[in-house]
């Protein structure tokens, strides 16, 4: 039979401010959510700390009853983020789930293989939902409507299968905890039905014929008979954390400062998940209403927050941003961190995950343009050398047929970009050339050789290139491209 | 049976693969503990290749071969399915010579870093782990490097067993080094030019044709080697020459039309 956890985060508005407040390490105290600004508007949510203000009353009231209490409001941004990490918290026990406002159901039936029993599934959820910034309770049951019904009357409840013993579960509840609509509920009270179990005596097509389908799917309800659907999703393809801004920032430091906290939650979704960040997009909101892009890329896969904030700092001090930040969100792209088999018969080379991390740390230190493997360009400028992706996994390590020889290959150090230099030419080539860092006299010219190409593509070139060897002793390469000179290396 | 007489029983074929014991120290020395290059003559001349677990130094002037020697080193290391990486001060890096040099470059990390960087990036991948050689490619302009970077790059190599390669025009890393190969010029080589198309000289009196140059290396630090010679000298050839071009598209592909 199939089990069904329903994770419940009450007042998850509140709750989303909440984790804003602990990322830059406030602590919230009594703290109370407004609809609004002004002493006029009402209090949604209430933290437990503030136990003598209600929700319903207005701020004024509120504050007027508890002199210390933090009133705050809460921004979309925040709403959304904490909505997506409470689906993020399903998506890290099971691959689809369904959600609802302040709800995540999923699957947990399949969990038995991980943990002893459902009530420790549900403890994990809790513990998990903690790491993330979120309070929850968790209701296990055969089906979606009774697992909702299980989260209300506890923080961990767990709906026996069996239908005698779920309806044995549910019989002294109060009606109240099948959350029945006000007109229904007036009714109920109105027949003396105090309890899901008198509410379970009544037979379903006599309550249909006086409450219609929503009574006798209530009766059904409390006789554990749910038929409710459960609709599992497929995770969205980034996890998106953004914040609103008080007032506006213009300076780099405290921008990564508000950043950091908006870079741990999502690596901590992504953690729930197994995941890892791939690559991060960064929109900040500027004044007056703009928005402004910055991508920052990655290597390879990571899951250290040091890195992220680095590169981030590094796409921000490149690219500041055109006017004062009032809001960002940033959107991380998830992926598995690669998992490489190891040869028994090779060197094992390095660990995927930390080759990673230092791919991460060099591409913050250098710039991600400057760490890869090089691979041969296909054009015929030989300055041009283009990089790709690392693949150094051990798993794609193979022995290399090369040969051995007394006779060593002559390699060449490149000068990029080439040095122009001034040369003087003589009847049978160059004889002496003066750039900013070599004099020389040529004492052996060996060329010209002359290449061209590329018209096919609108970048033509002609060159004649010349080996010379200076009189400092070294051998350059040289070319003439039109009217100018060019070192491009010397051999070595 | 005695062990001579098993013996010629194996094919011969397998019995020259077997190393008797008492042969197998002078036979194997600790290939454990170098990492080999694709220079035989300067893996002879080094006690089996740079050794493990220390930096070691490769310093000499302009064509005195240091950069042909580092690519041999990236060669030798990447061949036995190791891993390997280089950090480039100065982006003097070529992958083409680099991949006639034998370099796998699929399998090659390079990272330019320049000025202090350089060390840094060094001490990180060192640090990575699983790096049989990591290359620290200075080049001709030599920064000001702090000598608490050798000590902590010193560390690393200890720690991971990896080769730390350090390559400069001259000699940087001074006493932080175990090893310091210092090479000097020896010679350049200039043949004749040769049509290679046709396969015959163009004449006599055509222009020189650069064929190689040839080094002369000499330990500056470390252990002598085993035949007590104090110098060595290897000789390099042109693998990857430049010719005359026909205009065609590096990959092959031969354009419909040509514009004049």
């Amino acid at each position: 039979m199939s089990s069904i956890a329903c994770v419940h985060a009450p007042d998850i508005a509140l709750q989303a401010v909440l984790r804003g407040l602990a990322d830059v390490g406030e602590r919230a105290g009594p703290c109370a959510l407004a609809a609004g600004a002004g002493g006029r508007a009402p209090v949604l949510a209430v933290t437990a700390a503030a136990a003598s203000v209600r929700p319903g009353m207005t701020v004024a009231q509120a504050l007027a009853a508890l002199p210390s209490l933090r009133v705050v409001t809460a921004g979309q941004p925040d709403v959304d983020a904490a909505a997506a990490a409470l689906a993020d918290l399903g998506l890290g026990f099971a691959p689809r789930v369904d959600t609802e406002p302040e709800r995540v159901f999923f699957q947990a039936g399949d969990l038995g293989q991980l943990y002893p029993d459902l009530s420790a599934v549900a403890h994990a959820v809790r513990a998990r939902a903690a790491r993330l910034g979120l309070e929850v309770r968790v209701g296990i049951a055969t089906s979606k409507g009774l697992a909702r019904i299980a989260c209300r009357t506890a923080e961990v409840a767990i709906v026996p299968p069996a239908p005698a013993a779920a309806r044995a579960f549910l019989a002294p509840l109060p009606l109240a905890m099948l959350a029945p609509g006000p007109e229904i509920s007036e009714a109920l009270a109105r027949w003396g039905l105090r309890t899901v179990g008198e509410l379970a005596s009544l037979r379903p097509e006599d309550v249909a014929v006086r409450m219609g389908a929503a009574g006798a799917r209530l009766v059904r309800l409390a006789r554990a008979q749910d038929d409710e659907a459960f609709l599992p999703q497929a995770p969205a393809d980034a996890v998106e954390e953004g914040t609103e801004l008080d007032y506006a920032l213009d300076s780099l430091d405290p921008l990564v400062f508000v950043l950091r906290g908006l870079i741990d939650r999502a690596l901590a979704r992504l953690a729930c998940r197994g995941l890892a960040c791939a690559g991060l997009s960064l929109r900040l909101t500027v004044e007056p209403h703009s928005f402004e892009i910055r991508e920052v890329p990655l290597q390879s896969p990571t899951r250290e927050a040091g890195i992220l904030l680095q590169l981030v700092r590094l796409a921000l001090s490149r690219h500041a941003p055109s006017a004062p930040v009032t809001g960002m969100t940033i959107l991380v792209f998830p992926a598995r961190v690669r998992a490489t088999q190891v040869d028994m018969f090779r060197p094992n080379g390095p660990a995927p995950d930390r080759l990673a991390a230092t791919l991460a740390r060099l591409s913050a230190l250098v710039g991600p343009e400057h760490v890869g493997t090089p691979r041969v360009a296909d054009t015929w400028r030989e300055e041009v050398t283009a990089l790709a992706l690392p693949s150094l996994g051990a798993g794609e390590m193979h022995t290399v047929r090369g040969s051995s020889s007394d006779v060593g290959a002559l390699a060449m150090r490149r000068f990029r970009p080439p040095q122009e230099v001034e040369v003087l030419m003589e009847r049978n080539g160059p004889s002496a050339f003066r750039g900013k860092e070599t004099v020389a006299r040529i004492l052996i010219a060996a060329g010209p050789y002359r290449i061209s190409g590329e018209w096919w593509t609108g970048k033509a070139f002609h060159r004649e290139y010349w080996d010379v060897h200076a009189s400092d002793g070294a051998v350059y390469r040289m070319h003439q491209d039109g009217e100018k000179w060019f070192l491009d290396g010397y051999y070595d | 049976m005695a062990a001579a007489t098993l013996l010629d029983l194996l094919p011969a074929a397998l019995s020259v693969h077997l190393i008797p014991a008492r042969r197998l120290e002078e036979k194997g020395g600790d290939k454990r503990g170098v990492v080999a290059t694709a220079l035989p003559r300067l893996d002879a001349f080094l006690g089996g290749g740079w050794p493990r677990g220390v930096v070691s130094e490769l310093a000499g002037p302009r064509s005195s071969g240091k950069t042909s020697i580092l690519y041999a080193s990236l060669a030798g290391a990447l061949k036995s399915g190791g891993a390997a990486a280089l950090v480039d001060a100065e982006q003097a890096f070529d992958a083409r010579l680099a991949a006639r040099a034998g370099v796998p470059l699929a399998r090659l990390l390079w990272v330019h870093a320049p000025g202090t960087h350089a060390l840094r990036a060094a001490e990180l991948l060192i640090d990575a782990g699983g790096f049989d050689l990591v290359a620290v490619d200075i080049g001709d302009k030599s920064p000001r490097l702090p000598d608490a970077a050798w000590v902590r790059l010193r560390h690393g190599a200890e720690r991971q067993r990896t080769v730390a390669l350090v390559v400069a025009a001259s000699p940087l890393v001074h006493s932080f080094a175990s090893v310091a190969v210092i090479l000097s010029r020896q010679g350049v080589d200039f043949g004749e030019r040769q049509d290679s198309r046709r396969s015959v000289l163009v004449c006599s009196a055509a222009p020189p044709l650069l064929t190689g140059l040839r080094s002369n290396v000499v330990l500056g630090r470390g252990r002598t080697p085993a035949d007590g010679a104090d110098h060595c000298s290897i000789e390099f050839s042109v693998m990857a020459r430049l010719s005359d071009n026909d205009e065609a598209p590096p990959d092959g592909t031969r354009p419909q039309s040509r514009r004049k």
